[in-house]
């Protein structure tokens, strides 16, 4: 009920808890929203096949580095580097789906790599370390637990974004500043590790 | 000897490209790794970019081959293509460089090979750039982002601080909005014009020679406005007073982005309302808006009758993640309201007929008397003769500036006796003569009404204690006796009431006075002036102030004649 406090919204993400969570709801909840199912509604005791939602796919977003670095798969590592020319088509785009278990104003959004077939976890010792894990980020989306360590409450300054573990508050979605060093995480904001990020729907 | 150090070389290589051949192929891109250069610009390889194959390799050793050849790639400084340390260097790179380089990595137990491909491109023709070649850079509009010369790593070093140069489109930039910053170039509120091919040139020195190195960065800038977070302008979880019965609409107004598509709807416990109510309560449909970029959405709730279970219910009206609600409250009668209405409209007509009383108080008096005369004159006689004693100075001096005779034996008996009927007594016309003039003025007071005292300006000649029984009795009567109106006359302005005896100062005080600043023109004769009406105020109520007598003529005769 209350307003939210950020002035500016990625519009990308409305898009995306729309798609996952407004719409599943929808389905799910029977009251049902969508004036048009109201109108069909089906005879007196058809229930709904339980679990039944139509199926989502991750979105897709394009990120950079704010040194216009690039993530790309280097011998399974994901790295940060300029791709030039035809290297371009190495990048990888970061698939995206809402963790519906976690707050919503803040943001939570499960991260995967290769089209959601990856996802990009913290891990669970008690010093966080980025690691790709073969996972389907559409099955996270129903394991509020699981999806925990894939997941990263997003800010957004009006122009770059930052991503903070949620299962390690503090620590953030880093690059170093060196070309084709590993992602990782840093509780070191604004030092060398670079935390911002250009992150779009692509 | 030299034969000797030549066969061992000869045997190394062999030994060398043996082992490599039977590497095992470390394929760390799933594809081929592509390096491309300008031609005529350094490049260098490095092996282990990824370090975690180092690592793997502790005391490894690597050597970098052009593939097909057998002997590798010299570790010779001067040599235009050399291998130093993990790095292979091309200084410069020439077209025929162009094709496959593969580093070979092993240790005593294992051996890996890692395959580079090399592209030496030349510019398009006619540009300073290969449209082919370009590392691709995006930055939102508006901001002050950077973009960045890239791979540079191995060309910076304490020799080679010079800064770097940018072009835009071939052309040096030398615009304030541009900085360069390290090895970046920072856009001051970058717009779409800003847009296109950039290029980054240094010049490198190695070995006492110069080589230009450039990169092109295409610059998409994107036009990203900060957009305003969906906001419910209203309902602000607010309550309104509505009536039982009556019928209400509340707009729901929502401003979100242009492209963004919120569904806006009304809901009672997470319930839509038009499922709830039976029609009763209905959302309207969405009316969208499109000011200033932004989408103003409005839907309605609308109660045709509301009932008493809708009071303290809350209506939330629902705009993709925010919501806001608003309540309805019974609308309590304005009692505050009534009560200073109430209070403050009898005393606002109070004030006012105290201030029309208080300027037309004689007027209203004379009006009323002359209204009601009928009435009036059946009022039991209060056994008295006279309605008026007329108390003056006699003076017979002819110095005296204010002689009252006039005014007292013309002027009041033509108005107060003639034209209000008032019936006066006044010593010296009134009284018989031969008669004691105190037992005269004792009865006659007794048997009069009023007591009207006509006072003049002191003078040096006019006195009002000429006769002093007479004025003895007056102001006894008028002081001791009650039941008498005492109604002073001044003839003129009396600035200095000091040298008056005390009993007149004092029934001054008391009664006020009338003063007559009317001359004996035909206007001084009229009961309507001030001056008589407020004479005749004072006198009792008998006066018939007819419409005629407005009209009244100046003398004595014709006013007999209207009279009868």
């Amino acid at each position: 009920m209350e307003p939210v406090s950020e002035s500016v919204v990625d519009p990308d993400m409305e898009e995306l808890f729309r798609l996952f969570l407004d719409e599943a709801a929808e389905g799910e909840g029977g009251n049902g929203t969508s004036s048009t199912e109201i109108m069909n509604l089906p005879a007196p005791g058809f229930r709904p096949t339980p679990g039944f939602r139509p199926s989502k796919q991750p979105l897709h977003y394009w990120i950079r580095d704010t040194s216009q670095k690039a993530f790309y798969l280097r011998d399974n590592r994901l790295v940060a580097a300029n791709l030039q020319g035809e290297n371009a088509s190495q990048e990888e785009k970061v698939s995206v789906v809402p963790n519906r278990g976690l707050e919503r104003k803040r943001c939570p959004l499960i991260l995967g790599i290769k089209g959601g077939r990856q996802g990009l976890s913290c891990g669970t010792a008690k010093q966080p370390r980025l690691q790709l894990e073969d996972v389907h980020l559409t099955e996270l989306f129903d394991k509020y637990e699981e999806a925990k360590r894939f997941t990263f409450f997003k800010t957004y300054n009006g122009s770059t974004h930052r991503f903070e573990a949620a299962a390690y508050p503090g620590w953030f979605l880093c690059t170093s500043a060196q070309a084709n060093e590993p992602i990782g995480l840093t509780a070191r904001l604004g030092e060398a590790a670079i935390t911002d990020f250009y992150f779009k729907r692509k | 000897m030299a034969t000797a150090v030549i066969t061992c070389s000869i045997i190394l290589v062999f030994i060398s490209s043996v082992k490599a051949e039977e590497c095992m192929v470390h394929d760390v891109l799933h594809s081929q790794s592509l390096v491309s250069v300008l031609v005529g610009e350094p490049l260098t390889i490095d092996c282990l970019l990824d370090k975690t194959l180092a690592l793997q390799h502790m005391n490894y050793s690597l050597t970098w081959y052009k593939s097909g050849r057998k002997i590798p790639v010299t570790q010779v400084k001067l040599s235009r293509i050399h291998q130093h340390e993990n790095l292979l260097w091309f200084m410069p790179a020439i077209l025929e460089d162009s094709g496959s380089y593969e580093c070979v990595i092993w240790n005593l137990t294992s051996c890996n090979k890692i395959y580079f491909n090399v592209i030496v491109f030349k510019n398009t023709a006619g540009l300073c750039f290969n449209g082919d070649f370009f590392y691709a850079q995006e930055i939102p509009a508006s901001s002050n982002e950077k973009i960045v010369c890239p791979h540079l790593d191995y060309f910076r070093d304490e020799k080679n601080t010079l800064p770097i140069h940018w072009y835009k489109e071939c052309n040096l930039i030398d615009n304030e909005r541009f900085l360069n910053w390290n090895d970046d170039l920072i856009i001051i509120s970058a717009n779409v014009n800003d847009s296109g091919n950039y290029i980054c040139k240094m010049t490198y020195n190695y070995m006492g020679k110069e080589y230009n190195i450039s990169r092109n960065i295409y610059v998409t800038v994107i036009e990203t406005p900060l957009k305003k977070k969906t906001e419910i302008l209203y309902p602000r979880n607010n309550t309104i007073e509505v009536e039982l019965g009556s019928s209400v609409i509340v707009d729901c107004n929502v401003s979100s982005f242009k492209d963004s598509s919120i569904g806006i709807s009304w809901k009672v416990n997470n319930t839509l309302v038009n499922f709830l109510f039976m029609g009763r309560v209905q959302e309207g449909n969405q009316e969208d808006s499109f000011p200033d970029g932004y989408l103003f959405s409005t839907v309605t709730l609308s109660i045709t009758e509301v009932k008493q279970e809708d009071y303290g219910r809350q209506f939330v009206c629902h705009a993709g993640e925010v919501a806001a609600y608003i309540a309805l409250r019974q609308s309590v009668r304005n009692f505050q309201g009534y009560l200073t209405g109430g209070l403050l409209a009898p005393v606002f007509v109070i004030v006012v007929v105290i201030l029309i009383y208080k300027y037309f108080k004689v007027d209203i008096v004379l009006w009323y008397r002359k209204s009601c005369r009928p009435f009036l004159s059946k009022e039991v006689s209060d056994g008295k003769i006279y309605d008026a004693y007329v108390f003056y100075p006699k003076i017979n001096k002819v110095d005296c500036i204010y002689p009252p005779d006039n005014f007292v034996l013309t002027l009041l008996p033509e108005v107060l006796e003639r034209q209000c009927g008032y019936n006066l007594f006044i010593l010296g016309r009134d009284d018989l003569p031969g008669k004691a003039v105190v037992s005269v003025v004792d009865e006659t007071i007794k048997q009069s009404r009023r007591l009207i005292i006509v006072l003049v300006p002191e003078s040096s000649s006019c006195s009002l204690l000429e006769d002093i029984f007479e004025q003895q009795l007056v102001v006894y009567n008028a002081l001791v006796q009650d039941g008498i109106k005492v109604i002073l006359i001044e003839l003129d302005k009396i600035k200095n009431y000091t040298n008056m005896p005390e009993s007149i100062k004092y029934i001054k005080q008391k009664h006020g006075a009338i003063r007559w600043k009317g001359d004996f023109t035909e206007k001084s004769y009229s009961a309507n002036t001030k001056f008589w009406k407020n004479v005749r105020y004072q006198m009792p109520s008998r006066c018939p102030t007819s419409s005629e007598l407005h009209l009244l003529p100046t003398t004595l005769n014709s006013f007999q004649t209207t009279e009868r």
